[in-house]
């Protein structure tokens, strides 16, 4: 709001109606009652302190816990998966999802942690709020193991002896936002290994859901079992997005 | 600051001292507590804010020396780059309410001792020797004893080998043999929030450690360098 004026200017000697004092006022009073803005305040005059706290837009609770918490210049959202909310994980050596390869269902190409997950555990995973236009900034952080292979052969005088097999086996996480990929890891091959995806992408004033998938390459030798009956399992141990959404 | 009323006067209304008064006192009482009610939408620029630069504060610890520290324990230990220097950032302030704190941590494993990756005797799950952990703790006090808690835990194997019962061969000396290749000199990285809920300047955050441990106490893990980041976004 612009600087106010006196409207009705009294002078000395003159008659005042009570109108006119009426209108004098309520002018100024308006600008008080919510109209002062950068006329009325000089710069470097507000502080940090004088911004409104951060607000708790309620989460989710169970299996995949999820936060959303609203600053006035950004956004913070998380949601994520670990031993400590699994009934079935005790501790960091113990999976939360276990997939076998040889056996369950999983696709070729980038797979939902939901699709690999028969129990349900994962189908609240993927991160989803309101964005408000500005910047996506965040990491997928995902513990996970696909190893090598032992399996018995015949060494050609009836003996069998066990051989390794998979180190060309790999695994590839891939992070979307709204369906499109944004980031990629590249392969890497067996392990047990926590990695971690940054993400930082523009978005508008929209509904914004960030996921992270998964796909690996896999094969399985039939005639020659494994020594435990099959291929080495996929397993993740923790999964994990958090996004900030800059927008001031 | 609340909204200040006037008082409405009509043609051949008298006002008293008092009534005239009155926005006028209300105003100078009132202009002590000027909040949102008062001002206009999307009036504030970066120019307004004496320090933008406090919105988010930034903390960090970095090692960056070559010595690193070997790893034995199969309970979480607080990693020590050259004694008495813990991976540890200080923090050592009293969040508002809803505040985040987000941190990163990530370091580089050297050339691990290893020694078993799979256990022949024990119960299953046995591939279990061929892991190692990291977890960041925070250590905070509401007023009281200092408490920890964990911001997360994060694991990684020795070699290639998958975890998981019987992932071991018997060699030809009839003893049980390594399946996987050894993983040297690989990055560690990992990342997580952390929310305050309470009461504003309830509670102080006193400090981050990046801590670690093995699953088979013959394993050596070396950890050289690493580093703690934490954001704390304030508003």
């Amino acid at each position: 709001m612009a600087k106010t004026f006196t409207d009705k200017p009294l002078h000395q000697f003159q008659q005042v109606k009570t109108d006119n004092i009426t209108a004098n006022l309520d002018k100024h009073l308006d600008e008080f009652n919510g109209g002062l803005d950068s006329n009325n305040l000089p710069v470097a005059r507000v502080s940090h302190l004088n911004i409104k706290l951060p607000k708790d837009l309620g989460g989710a609770t169970g299996g995949v816990i999820k936060n959303n918490i609203l600053f006035q210049t950004q956004g913070y959202y998380e949601t994520y998966r670990t031993y400590e909310q699994d009934v079935g994980a005790s501790d960091i050596y113990d999976p939360v999802l276990v997939v076998d390869p040889s056996q369950d269902f999983w696709q070729a190409g980038f797979n939902r942690l939901a699709e690999l997950d028969a129990s349900g555990g994962f189908d609240n995973f993927p991160l989803q709020f309101d964005a408000r236009e500005g910047m996506l900034i965040g990491c997928a952080v995902v513990d996970w193991e696909h190893g090598n292979d032992v399996y018995q052969v015949d060494d050609g005088e009836g003996n069998f002896v066990p051989r390794g097999r998979g180190n060309d086996w790999w695994s590839e996480l891939q992070v979307y936002v709204n369906n499109v990929g944004v980031a990629r890891t590249g392969r890497i091959y067996p392990r047990r290994h926590t990695t971690q995806i940054p993400f930082a992408v523009a978005c508008g004033s929209q509904p914004v859901q960030i996921d992270v998938r998964i796909k690996w390459n896999s094969w399985y030798a039939t005639g020659a079992p494994s020594l435990d009956g099959h291929a080495t399992e996929f397993k993740i141990f923790s999964a994990r997005i958090w996004c900030r959404n800059q927008f001031r | 600051m609340p909204i200040v009323k006037n008082n409405l006067f009509e043609d051949g209304d008298v006002p008293t001292g008092a009534e005239l008064n009155q926005p006028y006192n209300d105003i100078a009482t009132a202009s002590a507590n000027i909040d949102s009610e008062n001002t206009a939408d999307n009036w504030i620029t970066i120019e307004h804010i004496t320090d933008p630069n406090v919105l988010n504060s930034i903390y960090s610890f970095v090692y960056d020396g070559q010595t690193a520290d070997d790893i034995t324990s199969t309970s979480y230990v607080t990693i020590q780059n050259v004694a008495p220097n813990y991976s540890e950032l200080t923090l050592n302030y009293q969040p508002d309410q809803f505040e985040v704190l987000r941190i990163e941590s990530s370091g580089l494993v050297g050339n691990n001792d290893v020694e078993q990756t799979y256990d022949s005797t024990a119960v299953p799950p046995n591939g279990d020797r061929n892991y190692y952990a990291f977890r960041l703790a925070l250590f905070y006090n509401d007023g009281g004893p200092t408490t920890q808690v964990s911001l997360g835990e994060w694991g990684y194997s020795f070699t290639t080998m998958a975890g998981g019962t019987s992932r071991y061969w018997t060699g030809n000396n009839g003893l049980p043999e390594n399946t996987g290749v050894p993983l040297a000199y690989q990055t560690f990285q990992f990342s997580a929030l952390y929310i305050y809920p309470g009461a504003s300047g309830a509670r102080t955050l006193e400090k981050i450690e990046l801590q670690a441990k093995v699953n088979y106490s013959g394993n050596i893990l070396r950890i050289a360098r690493n580093n703690i980041i934490a954001v704390r976004a304030r508003r």
